[in-house]
């Protein structure tokens, strides 16, 4: 089954179209995802008003004052059943690599995580460092990265109560995913370390995130200097150690 | 010159169409909660349909113009006096240097908007001036004791325009919300559905700018988490407790729970003016196929 006869497309009210893909959710698919809503953000400059890409789905809402949704349904309909997907040439995109201080002063659930799997927290650091996560959506709060998939031994749920504040630059752990908080927010993630890079502000009016939908992450571990030494100072993700 | 902020209540900001093409980074649509207001008070000025208004939720709200101008106020009556002498709701007033506009909180409704002519300045943030105080990211406007610029308008041989009375919403007045079928709404069982639509439901004091929880006989799902998706604007999300919350203009960009329908963009509107206490109901209709007229209540 080619992606082309996998995207179901369906109105959801007056100005929003729901594309869901019947397709694993894989990082190929997030990649082609990603280009399909860079695409349609070209292919309708004045009409498209938000393309979100989330794992296995996409919401496009449109400005409907001069057409019905129904237009635009047909529109993208046609423009996906010739969509390029399979000519499209997986670009090999950058990874962000991400310093991270795991160590239980920043890490409150690495004990937790510890006892559940019975690994060692060297072991759980190692497995959260040796994978090349996905970004598969941005959400929750400005900046957010959805990423995955974490190895299955520290692949813990979400706290039964969050908490009310979680420090800025945690990372945490919920199920599969891996996310790190842009800024202090109430939380419910397994929280194992945090990092020091700012990565999301504004510079006057414009955001700077390093994130987008479909670009991979790897983390590496830093110590205690390192993370003070690094703490709100300008660093290069794509060119880290 | 600008308006001086002297009592801004609970929460005033400023609000517009909202932004555009942001929610990829998790930054939400935001805008007026309703749009029929906000797009007459615009209207009555003959400001561009985009301009920003200052959206007053319940009020005390208090300020100062420090140059002639016209307003218009629609939405929610709140008592509005416009230095001593008490001025109607749904239309345009002539405005002299100096004056003080009052607002308190009145019988009905829950937000008014205060449009001046030309538009109030603010920061321009993805095509939109419309403030999240919730994402932390840009000063607010609309503080006791900030002004909000706007250009003087010299408002003498200027008439004063009012909306037609079929037009003036009463929201006091029994709320169906109508909605399209969509999301998830054919894995819901038949009495899940049966039990949506056939009952009123609670407006909870857990209603804001994001979204509006409501309380009846909880709707069941048996399914477990879905992916995370994108959530439009009305969609009606079923969390565990079965209690359906109406996710509006602040709402998060994506969302793990079911989603049984959404709720029309005009009926948002009307929505968004209902105070805890009141009671909704919800009807399924199909999507129009046709162009989205700012003058939405045309439709009702």
């Amino acid at each position: 089954m080619t992606l082309n006869s996998a995207i179901e497309i369906h109105a959801v009210n007056e100005l929003s179209l729901h594309l869901k893909c019947h397709h694993p959710i894989t990082p190929e698919l997030a990649q082609h995802l990603a280009n399909l809503c860079k695409d349609l953000a070209a292919h309708y400059p004045h009409t498209l008003i938000d393309a979100v890409p989330s794992y296995n789905s996409i919401l496009l809402t449109f400005d409907t004052s001069k057409e019905s949704i129904f237009y635009f349904k047909q529109h993208v309909q046609e423009l996906i059943a010739h969509y390029p997907f399979l000519e499209q040439e997986q670009q090999q995109r950058r990874i962000l690599r991400i310093p991270v201080y795991y160590h239980t002063d920043v890490g409150p659930d690495l004990r937790k995580i510890a006892e559940h799997s019975g690994l060692s927290i060297e072991d759980i650091i190692q497995l959260h460092c040796e994978r090349t996560y996905t970004v598969y959506s941005l959400g929750f709060a400005p900046g957010f990265a959805y990423m995955g998939n974490v190895d299955e031994r520290i692949a813990l749920p979400r706290l039964a109560t969050p908490r009310e504040r979680v420090a800025k630059g945690s990372v945490g752990i919920a199920g599969k995913q891996t996310g790190i908080y842009p800024q202090s927010l109430p939380g419910g993630w397994n929280i194992i370390g945090q990092t020091p890079c700012d990565l999301f502000h504004l510079d006057g009016n414009v955001v700077v995130c390093p994130f987008s939908a479909g670009c991979r992450v790897r983390f590496f571990a830093i110590n205690r200097e390192e993370f003070v030494d690094f703490t709100d100072k300008p660093f290069d993700l794509e060119n880290a150690p | 010159m600008s308006l001086r902020i002297l009592k801004a209540g609970p929460q005033s900001l400023l609000q517009d169409k909202g932004r555009r093409t942001c929610q990829h980074l998790g930054l939400c649509q935001s805008g007026a909660l309703d749009t029929h207001a906000y797009s007459w008070a615009n209207y009555l000025l003959g400001n561009d349909a985009a301009a920003a208004c200052i959206e007053i939720t319940l009020g005390p709200f208090i300020a100062e113009f420090q140059a002639t101008t016209m307003i218009a106020l629609c939405g929610a009556d709140m008592l509005a006096h416009l230095n001593d002498k008490e001025i109607a709701m749904w239309q345009s007033h002539r405005v002299e240097k100096g004056a003080t506009l009052t607002l308190r909180p009145g019988k009905s409704g829950l937000r008014t908007y205060l449009a001046v002519k030309g538009g109030f300045e603010g920061t321009v943030f993805y095509h939109s001036r419309s403030e999240v105080p919730r994402e932390k990211l840009l000063p607010l406007h609309i503080q006791e004791k900030r002004t909000v610029s706007y250009t003087p308008f010299d408002a003498h041989s200027q008439r004063i325009t009012g909306v037609p009375e079929r037009y003036i919403p009463d929201y006091l007045s029994p709320l169906t919300l109508r909605c399209y079928p969509g999301y998830q709404y054919s894995e819901f069982s038949d009495a899940a559905r049966h039990q949506f639509v056939n009952q009123s439901f609670r407006i909870t004091p857990r209603a804001d700018r994001m979204g509006y929880r409501l309380q009846g006989d909880p709707i069941p799902w048996e399914k477990g988490g879905i992916v995370s998706e994108g959530i439009a604007l009305g969609s009606v999300q079923i969390p565990p407790d079965g209690q359906p919350i109406v996710l509006l203009n602040d709402r998060q960009t994506l969302g793990g729970y079911p989603k049984i329908a959404c709720v029309n963009e005009m009926d948002c509107s009307q929505l968004a003016q209902r105070r805890p206490g009141q009671e909704v109901n919800f009807a399924f209709i199909e999507i129009p196929d046709k162009k989205q007229s700012w003058m939405l209540a045309k439709n009702r």
